[in-house]
């Protein structure tokens, strides 16, 4: 048994609805504690019902409220939906937009003679580098081929069509020299 | 019943704004008294009670029924009111400054806005509401939010912890000094204790 009275915490926490620790069994013992925890709970009682008092409405009230309440629950449904709206119409401008200006470039390439490469197959390509490989010496270089030749001594081996320009030179060369 | 998580048979994040309606008409009063607790202005708390609703609506998929619906509203409710002292405290300086009665603002601040009561009414609750207020205003802003939440809802500590966002110590530490204070304004004893 607790031969003290009870502290303001203690008060607290049982107006509050909590045991204090051990202060239940000095209630049962002290009038003058028992007296003011009940005024402790009274004041608390007059609190509430005060409050609920304040802050009671008529049915007109919560009516009008519940009603400016779905008003603006509307009218940010519909400002979101407007701007979902908006967004997606800026998203397709802006799309649209960017295929115009591709469209354009393109035709402008075209216009300069930047457009695709002709199509050249592998094979075709292998034949044109071998063709020219393969091609005869040009006429200019005919003197330069044969003192080649003259100077190896490879004559035999020049191919058929540089022979005969070989000797048709030499022909020319002799002709050149018989008058002296 | 529509203060758990579903309402209609479907829960409330897919609920549809003819479905809100009936949550509105279930929960408006409540959150009402909160928030006049809080603030002390019926016209204020009208607005933020309405702010509440139109947050909750718009974050309805956020809720994931853990708490019941209510829980989940009052917390919306208490967040707005912490805001609503943030910003208040943010513009302390600019209403120093304004030099118009400050007596008129709180005749203003308790002008009840029902048409639906007689004036008699009217007044009769205008000074209730004043008396009541005059010794919560005197709390710290987490005192009374605790009393408010424990006294008026009759929360449990538990739930005024989820509500809050408090530990369940924090919450019993300031139920109790709030009692207290409470008590020592009402025996005129003007030592509050308004640590936070």
């Amino acid at each position: 048994m607790m031969l003290t009275h009870l502290s303001e915490e203690q008060f607290a926490q049982l107006a509050a609805g909590h045991g204090g620790d051990g202060a239940t069994g000095h209630l049962e013992t002290c009038l003058e504690c028992r007296e003011r925890l009940q005024a402790w709970r009274n004041d608390l009682h007059r609190l509430r019902s005060d409050l609920l008092q304040g802050a009671e409405r008529s049915d007109i009230y919560w009516h009008s409220q519940r009603n400016a309440i779905m008003r603006r629950l509307d009218a940010t449904g519909s400002a979101k939906h407007i701007g979902w709206n908006l967004g997606w119409s800026l998203a397709c401008y802006a799309l649209a937009l960017s295929l115009l200006v591709l469209a354009f470039l393109n035709f402008q390439g075209a216009r300069n003679g930047i457009g695709p490469a002709p199509d050249v197959s592998d094979a075709k390509l292998l034949q044109e580098v071998e063709d020219r490989i393969n091609e005869d010496h040009p006429d200019a270089l005919v003197p330069t081929d044969l003192l080649v030749s003259e100077m190896s001594g490879q004559s035999a081996e020049l191919n058929g069509q540089n022979i005969q320009q070989a000797s048709v030179q030499q022909a020319k060369v002799k002709r050149v020299r018989k008058p002296r | 019943m529509l203060d758990v998580m579903e309402l209609a048979g479907q829960p409330v994040a897919a609920a549809a704004l003819e479905d809100f309606d009936e949550i509105v008409r279930l929960h408006q009063q409540r959150i009402y008294r909160l928030l006049l607790g809080q603030v002390g202005d019926p016209t204020l708390a009208e607005d933020l009670t309405q702010e509440c609703f139109v947050r909750a609506y718009q974050s309805r998929a956020q809720f994931r029924g853990e708490a019941q619906l209510s829980t989940w509203l009052v917390r919306i409710a208490v967040n707005l009111a912490r805001d609503y002292y943030r910003n208040r405290r943010m513009n302390f300086w600019k209403r120093l400054v304004r030099t118009d009665s400050s007596e008129e603002d709180s005749q203003r601040a308790l002008a009840i806005p029902d048409h639906g009561s007689s004036p008699e009414q009217q007044v009769l609750q205008r000074e209730k509401l004043g008396q009541v207020m005059e010794l919560i205003q005197q709390l710290s802003q987490p005192q009374r939010e605790t009393l408010l939440l424990s006294v008026m809802e009759e929360m449990s500590l538990k739930e005024i912890a989820q509500c809050t966002n408090r530990r369940l110590g924090t919450v019993k530490t300031h139920l109790y000094r709030a009692l207290i204070n409470l008590r020592r304004l009402q025996e005129g004893k003007n030592d509050v204790d308004s640590s936070e």
